[in-house]
């Protein structure tokens, strides 16, 4: 058993951070489900699709721990999957801090869709690009573009929902300033937390980024920035549970 | 985050897709497309001053022309004789007017310190403006014979220090007026995003591009929301089509006027360059201009 355990360099950052992303989301996961006892009922729900953004996210974080250990180059198929499963259900989490104040499920359904709509054109844009395999980055500059705008436009309509749109209507109408509050810090997640991605995606090579950032280094802040978005995510919703549960 | 911050956002994403596509987008391109989009929403934010003026002070109608296009021809005369005092003084004029249209909204009781942190959060944006470019600046500068005279003060350690002393007071005034009780936990959390988003912004994109999208988006487009969200509070029935009524003459003048000297200058019949004659008609029309949104926005 042991022999299979692949062998970590002391200066693999991005295999240092597999580890500990999952670990962070896998106790993570273990504290918000333990933690739903001690929330009122309308809020147990809010928790555990917490604990299930930060539970999937750990199952994925394992087999890429292991593929980046094999391989040693980017798992950009299981981190879609990841994500594909996990951001929708970031935005049932605004659907189900807003449905106490009048929330429709047409909203939850709009977020999901935006939501897969700009992971599904990144993942076309990052893993059918033409450039990888002719190997000359310019190949791919047409096509990374056009799913790149795809992609966007789906993250741009979850950002104005979440600041400006009905999300923010509704936390404005809600009675509780926690969940105003909340909901706020929720939408500087998605602002700023959540920018990383597109950001890592024109790193790729032969991309706009990746001059100023090196690709090789891009799962780094990948790993970094789910750690902190899934598991900051969680904890405003857990804060938001406990604070209208007193 | 506001709605002019998020129009920044969008902007900046639209900026990085088409950088994406077009892999160098030269010189000659910049400046179209920049003309474009400051003759079409900078001009006209500035093109309503005789009616707020009005709106604010009494004077007679010769008096205020007089004493605006006077201004104006001064600051000319100014930029012939001494165009560096000229640039400097336009540099620092700008950066109190941005300041002071950043904070309107603000509801800043410190009435003393208010003018320090508009004059330093202007500053702050051009010290970082131009220390993340100073290289194509250098290069814009030196490649036009008379604005090879401002190439004395690109200086890196010059630069530096400006770009540090300006950043760290504006720092340190908003943490005061947090302090204070001044300023918001959210307000100031806005302000700071929009400072990395403009750095950003700055550092990622040309000069040319950069200023740009701050003057027209982060300035401009809002001041016109201010101008328009006050006759709206004057008239409820006040719309948008009655707004770009009032824009229009005098935008459709100064576009005119712009693009005639613009043309000359093109045609040689001036003997200054484009650039050049930019920065100075940008620069006469700026100070009447931030006199009277001063006023328009402390009375």
């Amino acid at each position: 058993m042991l022999l299979d355990i692949q062998l970590m360099r002391p200066d693999d950052y991005v295999g240092f951070t597999f580890f500990i992303g999952y670990m962070a989301m896998f106790a993570a996961s273990i504290f918000f489900f333990f933690e739903r006892s001690r929330v009122d009922d309308k809020w147990k729900l809010s928790l555990l699709v917490s604990a299930l953004i930060t539970g999937i996210a750990a199952v994925h974080y394992l087999y890429m721990r292991d593929y980046w250990g094999v391989h040693q180059e980017s798992p950009t198929f299981f981190r879609y999957v990841d994500w594909t499963l996990t951001v929708p259900l970031m935005c049932v989490e605004f659907y189900l801090l807003t449905k106490p104040a009048g929330a429709s499920r047409g909203l939850m359904w709009k977020l999901i869709i935006a939501s897969v709509w700009m992971l599904v054109a990144g993942y076309i844009g990052e893993a059918f690009n033409p450039a990888l395999t002719s190997g000359v980055a310019s190949d791919g500059t047409s096509h990374s573009v056009m799913w790149g705008v795809i992609s966007t436009l789906g993250y741009l309509y979850v950002l104005h929902a979440a600041w400006f749109g009905e999300v923010a209507q509704l936390a404005e109408k809600s009675d509780s300033a926690v969940v105003k509050k909340g909901v706020r810090t929720l939408a500087w997640f998605v602002l700023v937390g959540w920018a990383i991605y597109p950001i890592g995606y024109m790193c790729m090579p032969g991309g706009w980024l990746s001059s100023v950032m090196d690709p090789s280094m891009i799962d780094v802040w990948y790993n970094l920035a789910d750690a902190i978005n899934k598991i900051g995510f969680g904890l405003v919703v857990y804060h938001i549970a406990t604070s209208e549960s007193k | 985050m506001n709605k002019f911050t998020f129009i920044f956002v969008v902007c900046i994403y639209a900026l990085f897709l088409i950088h994406q596509a077009f892999s160098a987008i030269t010189l000659e391109q910049q400046l179209v497309y920049a003309s474009f989009f400051i003759l079409f929403f900078g001009i006209p934010h500035g093109a309503i001053d005789h009616i707020l003026f009005f709106r604010k002070k009494s004077m007679t109608q010769l008096k205020f022309y007089g004493l605006y296009l006077g201004l104006i021809v001064l600051f000319v005369l100014l930029w012939l004789k001494f165009p560096l005092i000229s640039f400097l003084f336009f540099l620092i004029l700008s950066a109190f007017h941005f300041g002071e249209s950043q904070f309107v909204d603000a509801k800043l009781t410190l009435r003393n310190f208010n003018p320090i942190l508009f004059l330093f959060w202007g500053l702050a944006l051009l010290a970082t403006l131009m220390y993340y470019n100073i290289s194509e600046l250098s290069a814009i500068t030196a490649y036009f014979q008379d604005t090879q005279n401002f190439g004395v003060v690109y200086n890196e350690d010059l630069f530096f220090c400006f770009f540090t002393i300006t950043n760290i007071t504006t720092l340190v005034l908003l943490l005061y007026l947090f302090v204070k009780n001044q300023m918001s936990i959210r307000r100031l959390s806005s302000e700071l995003f929009l400072i990395a988003l403009i750095h950003l912004t700055f550092f990622l994109f040309p000069f040319i591009i950069g200023f740009t999208l701050y003057f027209v988006v982060l300035h401009s487009i809002r001041v016109m929301n201010q101008e328009y969200l006050f006759f709206k509070s004057e008239d409820g029935s006040f719309g948008l089509v009655e707004f770009l009524k009032l824009l229009l003459p005098y935008s459709l003048l100064s576009i005119f006027f712009t693009s005639v000297l613009l043309a000359l200058s093109h045609l040689g019949y001036l003997g200054i360059s484009i650039p050049f004659l930019s920065i100075i008609i940008i620069s006469v029309i700026t100070l009447p201009h931030a006199i009277v949104m001063h006023i328009f926005y402390n009375k």
